[in-house]
């Protein structure tokens, strides 16, 4: 799943919506739209990765502002196809000044 | 064979059938001779060193009779393989909703199994005859929710990535208990 996945993350045991009777966390892997330029999948791109490796950090710190971070990137995703090409390598890359990549050090 | 472990490099090994560790190796050399020898499958599975403390197991060996199984909990009750992550925590499901939905602008739909051969590759309604006469079937995208119990991941996992591939105006949430990771 590692390879398909665009992001991948894990909801820890103690989570306000897994609490620690699970034992294990919960995985949760998020395949979104191919995207219709280049680079085509959003997986690998400095945008996703730095955002799994801190989404682990954050959802086991602050739960709703982790929440907050995959709404946001839920909602950019969606406007993607529309940015201009400039912009969307700004913010694959890490850049763009949204939310998720800048306000939680991403 | 099932066995639980709180140690996730023997799960690791195990499922890969190998070890850069000569000692691991040899190991897991053994434990597959075993297989070929008495016919019978070895499933090495990766639990919380938590769910085996409250399983009873773990304090055995420090003289506590009366945990868990020692008490007369079933077995089964401590092995979840078969349960999706809402049957076990019900709210995940409005949790990812939450995010997922762009604050309930969108739908999000849950796919039961079935749903992961049909909606899961955005199949919509009845589908119609073309002009041929032949069944054809109608396509829409959507958000889904892929919940398959750990014991039958692989399974959805592998309709999950034909649907990708055939159908890439949709988006996928994945949901699993970290159980059987090697499968997944």
């Amino acid at each position: 799943m590692i390879k398909a996945a665009d992001l991948l993350f894990e909801v820890p045991v103690g989570h306000p919506v897994w609490p620690a009777e699970m034992h294990e966390p919960l995985t949760v892997a998020v395949i979104f739209p191919y995207l219709s330029r280049r680079p085509w999948e959003l997986r690998k791109t400095g945008l996703l990765v730095e955002l799994g490796r801190k989404l682990c950090i954050v959802l086991k710190e602050d739960p709703d502002v982790g929440r907050d971070i995959l709404l946001e990137l839920c909602l950019l995703t969606r406007q993607m196809d529309t940015m201009s090409v400039r912009d969307l390598c700004r913010l694959l890359r890490g850049h763009g000044g949204h939310k998720v990549s800048s306000e939680q050090g991403l | 064979m099932f066995l639980f472990t709180d140690n996730s490099v023997s799960e690791s090994i195990a499922a890969k059938g190998s070890s850069s560790s000569p000692k691991l190796y040899q190991l897991v050399v053994r434990l597959y001779r075993l297989e070929m020898k008495y016919l019978y499958k070895l499933e090495i599975i990766h639990v919380a060193g938590t769910r085996m403390i409250e399983q009873g197991t773990d304090g055995l060996s420090k003289g506590q009779m009366y945990e868990g199984v020692m008490s007369g909990s079933s077995m089964l009750s401590f092995i979840s393989l078969h349960l999706t992550a809402s049957k076990r925590s019900p709210q995940v499901i409005d949790w990812v909703k939450s995010w997922a939905s762009d604050d309930g602008k969108r739908s999000v739909e849950v796919l039961s199994p079935e749903g992961w051969f049909t909606r899961g590759r955005d199949h919509y309604g009845a589908g119609r005859r073309n002009i041929d006469g032949y069944w054809m079937p109608e396509y829409k995208a959507g958000i889904f929710i892929w919940e398959p119990p750990p014991g039958v991941a692989r399974f959805a996992i592998e309709q999950l990535r034909q649907a990708r591939m055939k159908r890439q105006h949709s988006t996928h949430l994945l949901l699993i208990p970290r159980l059987m990771t090697p499968e997944t």
